[in-house]
């Protein structure tokens, strides 16, 4: 039988990721972020793990690339790809939250004005965050530090997602809204969860053993 | 806009000759097992008015249907799907043709989603309607002439998943979902978002049982025992037994039909057509990231347009399909390939050439004719590239130069000389040249 393939993402979920697949016996040979490496194989196991971008994980599982991913619900929901999410990780824990600057007079999502502009990383949540309020919000899409969006005049407000706060703390931002949280998913491809069903639902089951 | 001159509209293809003629070899597969099955074939306008195909468009295909005004001023649509107009079809012309009436259709269905994996906005389908039927055994039949099909076209470790949309029903009326959260349950089914399900599940105020029954919706797939874990659950829901009476009745069928090898139970399986009543059910082939086929029963679907009647029915993704055979690199064109030439001569002898040409083409020769009376390595090189088996060059009078590009100059001479015995053929002086190309 094929290898079942594992998508992992690079980044903050890594190593909790790799920790749960050696604690549920799924996957336990080394592997490590920082060699060139980016496909590792466990033999015992017949599992095959694959070191992609956090945000590349669905893509690789939609297309079948990868049978299972693990990635974090934001990702998942930004992508807006058709994947089966099996199991919630509780790992990477995270909030969607809106800011603005700490000195802004705004203090919940109803005083953004009507042609508020929100940077963001995820355009398609916040997007879909501001019409279920019926705002018309100007949406700006960017990659990365958005804490700097607010203090240079590109937008009046961020969404984004927050650990503990701290970093919003430290460029001077307030959370006037809580979108709701965010963990880690198992996710398998559509035609691999019902051909290698019982393979799938090993893995999960173990997984779900060591998950808090 | 001139810049658009080149491209075309995202989302559509063009279809080249050596793909197509593998496609061709595909759909002649499929439709040659509809015919043998006694299914006839219906055609439909691509073009319907949006009454017609919109009442009972499934939440997904509404949103997706090209819809605008033509120039009379009507609203129209694109069809996305051939279910809806074939309804309409024989609600309005055969009503007298459902005794039951079996029909087939291969047409292009169009659908406004983003273009990714698998989705088009132009795409093929094939698909079969048993109109007329109420029995399960038209369900059966339905699912053993699709995988009929998928044999037929030559595709290997390919699944069909059976349900039920009685069983999710019953069940979530037995514990007493509202309606809004039974469509919450449905769509986590339907995007196999296990996670959601339990937080729906954890959501509600249910006995631990209720609990139980319902996320065991997301995971009651495998053989026919799974339908002994189904009544298990079932509880005294009415519209669930029965559910698992019809599964158990496809599959003794499909056994019978010999169908049931490829052939899963999933109770928790469900579409994403509002239309369907009954037996549902969907197909997967190893190596492709994306369902191949599906289907169902559709009782209610025709009284929508004044003419109660039961059917059942499905459509299989053409270009999926042929994906999924390449992917396991099997060869569509299995048949032998005919003989095939091209035919080029030097002026004052087109009269013999064409007469020949005439000839040999209703003697099932394919036969190119040279029209620019170009050098022979020209046309040489051109036959080669095509996979002609020769070339026929008339430059010597009455005799015929006969340059083999495959090496079978003898059988082919001794074949045309017993479609023409008044013609002389000679193996060409240009065959070596040949050789090298």
């Amino acid at each position: 039988m094929q290898y079942l393939t594992i998508a992992l993402p690079k980044g903050r979920l890594f190593q909790p990721s790799i920790d749960l697949l050696n604690r549920a016996g799924v996957f336990t040979c080394e592997v490590s972020e920082d060699t060139r490496k980016l496909v590792f194989e466990d033999r015992e196991h017949q599992t095959r793990v694959i070191l992609v971008k956090a945000v590349d994980v669905p893509t690789y599982v939609q297309y079948g690339s990868a049978d299972l991913g693990v990635c974090g619900k934001d990702v998942v929901q930004e992508s807006c790809k058709d994947v089966c999410e099996l199991l919630d990780l509780n790992i990477g824990y995270c909030r969607f939250i809106v800011a603005v600057p700490s000195s802004s007079s705004i203090t919940d999502v109803g005083g953004l004005g009507f042609n508020s502009r929100v940077a963001t990383k995820y355009p398609r949540v916040a997007g879909e965050y501001f019409s279920s309020l019926g705002m018309q919000v100007e949406i700006v899409t960017l990659n990365g530090s958005l804490e700097l969006a607010p203090a240079v005049g590109l937008a009046d407000a961020i969404v984004d997602i927050t650990e503990t706060g701290r970093t919003l703390r430290d460029n001077d931002l307030k959370v006037i809204a809580d979108m709701g949280s965010s963990t880690a998913r198992l996710i398998a491809n559509r035609v691999s969860y019902r051909a290698r069903r019982s393979e799938i639902n090993d893995v999960t089951q173990r997984l779900r053993e060591v998950v808090k | 806009m001139i810049y658009r001159r080149k491209q075309i509209p995202k989302g559509l293809r063009d279809y080249l000759p050596d793909e197509l003629a593998r496609r061709r070899a595909l759909e002649h597969r499929i439709i040659e097992v509809f015919n043998r099955w006694g299914y006839r074939e219906l055609v439909t306008p691509t073009l319907e008015f949006v009454d017609v195909l919109e009442p009972e468009a499934g939440n997904g295909l509404k949103s997706s249907m090209y819809r605008f005004f033509d120039p009379d001023g009507e609203f129209v649509a694109l069809r996305p799907e051939m279910t809806t107009p074939i309804a309409r079809l024989v609600s309005t012309r055969l009503r007298s043709d459902v005794d039951p009436g079996r029909f087939w259709y291969l047409a292009n269905v169009f659908r406004y989603a983003d273009p990714e994996v698998g989705h088009r906005r132009e795409f093929c389908q094939a698909g079969v309607e048993i109109i007329g039927s109420s029995s399960v055994f038209a369900d059966a039949e339905s699912i053993a002439l699709c995988i009929d099909c998928l044999d037929g076209s030559g595709l290997q470790g390919f699944g069909i998943d059976i349900g039920h949309m009685g069983f999710v029903n019953g069940l979530m009326k037995d514990i007493g979902l509202e309606d809004r959260t039974a469509t919450a349950v449905k769509d986590a089914l339907l995007r196999q978002d296990l996670v959601a399900l339990k937080s729906i599940v954890d959501e509600l105020e249910l006995s631990s049982t209720d609990r139980e029954r319902l996320l065991a919706l997301g995971d009651l797939r495998g053989d026919e025992t799974v339908l002994e874990t189904g009544a298990r659950i079932a509880g005294d829901s009415e519209l669930a037994l029965r559910a698992l009476d019809d599964l158990r009745a496809v599959m003794q069928r499909l056994k019978h039909l010999g169908a049931a090898g490829p052939v899963n139970i999933d109770l928790g399986l469900v579409k994403n057509f509002d239309y369907y009543t009954g037996i549902i059910f969907q197909g997967h082939a190893f190596g492709v990231g994306y369902d191949i086929c599906g289907g169902g029963r559709y009782d209610k679907l025709l009284a929508q347009f004044g003419f109660d009647c039961p059917s059942t029915g499905f459509a299989i993704g053409i270009e999926r399909v042929l994906a999924a055979v390449e992917q396991g690199n099997l060869d569509l064109l299995t048949e032998p390939k005919p003989l095939s030439c091209v035919v080029a001569f030097e002026e004052g002898l087109e009269e013999i050439a064409l007469l020949d040409t005439r000839e040999l083409r209703q003697n099932g020769f394919i036969v190119e004719v040279e029209l620019d009376f170009r050098p022979m390595d020209a046309i040489l090189r051109r036959a080669a590239k095509l996979g002609r088996s020769c070339v026929l060059s008339y430059s010597a009078g009455p005799k015929c130069e006969v340059i083999a590009l495959e090496g079978r100059g003898e059988l082919i001479v001794r074949r045309l000389s017993d479609i023409l015995p008044s013609r002389e053929f000679v193996i060409g002086v240009s065959n070596m040249r040949a050789k090298e190309l």
